[in-house]
């Protein structure tokens, strides 16, 4: 994998290119990138054909772990990787080891192995194991096995252990992913631990950084989860522990943070020198029947003119991105969800119909708001 | 009776019949866009098949699906059927739609409803207001959702009982479709069908046939059948009934079902099914799978 910067601003956001992409031939992507979050390896609420209507933005695509675990033995089996299984082969694949729409409950990682949790419970998974799901896997891009239980807010030691583990884990991921032909041609990614002490947080990006990794991801910095628990970046001193892991960190390797962002956080990591995220933000917004409905472009209309007729029951934070479409004021508001919007769901459908499909809890709903 | 009325607006060309079975190709020309039979017609509730688009549906080669009127009727409501223009435009649909007319839900669904003369009086479970459904009422929210082919309010009793019941249900809905071939104000657009009753009584499904077929509708449904009844008896009626019934008339058997009946029943001479069957197995078997079976 090659990223090549095209350029850097003042306070350290980058525009770059991320080409040699193993399988994918002469395909280049460029950063800032957002993956595409599937669960259980689908795209929520999408088929393969309503997938190809999001055009390139479906490219890359993102594979929590935790429900795709207990596939391994199938994959295995199977031999031609998850990608061909799931139907997403033409796809650039990056399995990370958490699902950042929720958080992990604290205190169930050991020394030799890191929890996760599956449909039917809790997995313990060691480096030998995780291994060996990544060579059944056959990802393009993967996130080495990582501790990112700092323990409680300021806890020095479990901060510390969580940097040493994760270091530890790497070393022997790399290790064996330099031994494997079946990963040649895959990307392994280190994370970058320490909780919220700050000298934890320097010391596993300076020793991240010395490993032949091909880039970083952010862990840790209570980013993920469900929405209304995901903190603005500008609070609790996070904006300068990410400024001092980036410092740390070489220019030319992509840096990925993940978790439900929404636009003013993501804006605000782009400008510290975060190159890619995750899309559990708009899946999120999904889940509790909203559309995303913030303006983009001088032309297209946005539907922030609604607001003022919203209840005040709605969280005011909530307007300035979102639209609940349960609001009983849809009803008969047959305009699309967005006017001027040319996706697939404003070019065929009107608020009320979305409405009346979430109101009485139709698939479809979800489908069209996905979208 | 009235004098003969055309109330059509549609038109069957049958292109080939079975030599060995009472089996029939057809083509049924409706408002909105040809159906070849026999056809299956796959059941969108509440006005969407199940996660599946309109576009994904009409690619994979349906060419009518159904609606419910009890659950539309609730919601969206008739009133906004009315501002939008109907139930094709508001899900953006452009093939036929069929509705039934509401009578089986409540039946079925409502704890506490009550069958009268006038009509069929429960208890909303949205709102707990006591609704009094008649064939006027339905056949006007139908008006207003705007099928292609819409259903008579009938007096529906379960197949597995017997008695005295099952003729009063019978002449009752003779006369409910009287009330709603009175009601219709849609005629042409909307083809109202009627529901041949009886049970599993081959002399009151005569009754009903003779008499259903008397008034000028554009087709016929049979009804009051596939509801756990001895397939022994089932067939028995279905045949009675399409020996009965004009050629020229589409034939549709509610209710049915898995694909053996389908294939029975086809030969027997219906041209129409609907059952919730694929998409409700769909949807509880496998989340992430929702391909209707075509």
């Amino acid at each position: 994998m090659k990223f090549s910067l095209r350029s850097v601003s003042q306070r350290g956001g980058r525009l770059a290119t991320i080409s040699e992409l193993g399988r994918h031939g002469d395909k280049t992507v460029t950063t800032p990138m957002c993956l595409v979050f599937t669960q259980a390896g689908t795209i929520p609420h999408l088929t393969n054909d309503m997938v190809q209507k999001l055009g390139k933005h479906a490219y890359p695509v993102h594979l929590p772990l935790p429900l795709l675990l207990e596939s391994h033995e199938i994959l295995q089996k199977y031999s031609n990787g998850i990608g061909d299984f799931l139907a997403l082969k033409h796809h650039l694949l990056y399995l990370s080891v958490q699902d950042s729409t929720i958080r992990p409950p604290e205190g169930f990682n050991e020394k030799s192995f890191v929890s996760l949790w599956g449909r039917s419970g809790r997995l313990n998974v060691d480096v030998d194991k995780f291994m060996s799901v990544q060579e059944a896997f056959k990802p393009d891009w993967y996130q080495a096995l990582c501790d990112s239980d700092a323990g409680k807010v300021g806890s020095r030691k479990r901060a510390h252990k969580s940097v040493e583990r994760t270091l530890a884990y790497l070393d022997r991921c790399l290790e064996k992913h330099k031994e494997s032909e079946v990963l040649r041609h895959s990307c392994i990614f280190g994370s970058i631990e320490g909780g919220s002490v700050a000298e934890e947080r320097e010391l596993s990006a300076k020793e991240t950084a010395k490993r032949p990794v091909a880039g970083f991801v952010l862990e840790g910095l209570d980013t993920n989860g469900p929405l209304d628990s995901v903190l603005p970046l500008c609070e609790n001193g996070k904006k300068e522990i990410i400024q001092s892991i980036l410092n740390e960190l070489p220019d030319e390797k992509p840096r990925i943070l993940h978790g439900p962002l929404d636009p003013a956080n993501i804006l605000a990591a782009v400008e510290l020198g975060i190159d890619i995220f995750d899309s559990t933000y708009a899946f999120l917004v999904t889940e509790r029947n909203a559309a995303l409905t913030f303006c983009v472009s001088p032309d297209t209309e946005s539907m922030a003119s609604n607001v003022g007729k919203l209840q005040d029951s709605c969280n005011l934070q909530r307007n300035l991105y979102e639209t609940s479409l349960t609001d009983k004021i849809f009803k008969d508001d047959f305009r699309p969800l967005v006017v001027g919007c040319q996706c697939y769901t404003c070019t065929n459908h009107t608020r009320a119909y979305v409405h009346h499909l979430v109101n009485v809890g139709e698939l479809l709903g979800k489908t069209l708001l996905m979208l | 009776m009235s004098a003969p009325v055309n109330h059509s607006a549609l038109t069957l060309k049958v292109l080939a019949e079975c030599s060995v079975t009472k089996a029939r190709a057809c083509q049924l020309s409706l408002p909105h866009s040809v159906v070849d039979t026999p056809v299956f017609m796959p059941v969108g509730t509440q006005g969407s098949l199940k996660g599946i688009t309109p576009e994904q549906l009409e690619n994979s080669g349906c060419q009518i699906m159904l609606g419910n009127t009890y659950h539309l009727g609730s919601n969206p409501g008739a009133e906004l059927f009315d501002k939008v223009g109907g139930l094709h435009k508001f899900m953006g649909w452009k093939r036929n739609l069929l509705t039934d007319s509401g009578g089986f839900q409540m039946v079925s669904l409502v704890a506490l409803s009550e069958v009268t003369e006038e009509g069929v009086r429960f208890s909303n479970p949205y709102d707990a207001k006591d609704m009094l459904l008649t064939p006027e009422k339905s056949i006007e929210i139908q008006n207003s959702i705007g099928a292609d082919i819409i259903m008579q309010l009938d007096d529906v009793v379960s197949s597995t009982i017997s008695g005295p019941r099952v003729e009063e249900a019978m002449g009752r809905s003779i006369r409910w479709l009287d009330r709603c071939i009175e009601a219709h104000k849609k005629t042409k657009t909307q083809n109202l069908f009627a529901i041949i009753q009886g049970g599993l009584d081959s002399r009151l499904r005569t009754i009903c046939l003779n008499e259903m077929s008397k008034r000028n509708v554009p087709g016929f449904a049979i009804g009051g059948l596939s509801g756990g009844e001895d397939k022994n008896d089932f067939w028995k009626m279905v045949t009675l009934s399409t020996d009965f019934l004009p050629k020229h008339k589409p034939r549709y058997l509610m209710g049915v079902g898995f694909p053996v009946d389908l294939v029975v029943c086809s030969a027997l001479g219906c041209d129409m099914f609907d059952c919730v069957y694929p998409t409700r197995t769909a949807v509880s078997t496998n989340p992430t799978s929702k391909y209707a079976i075509n």
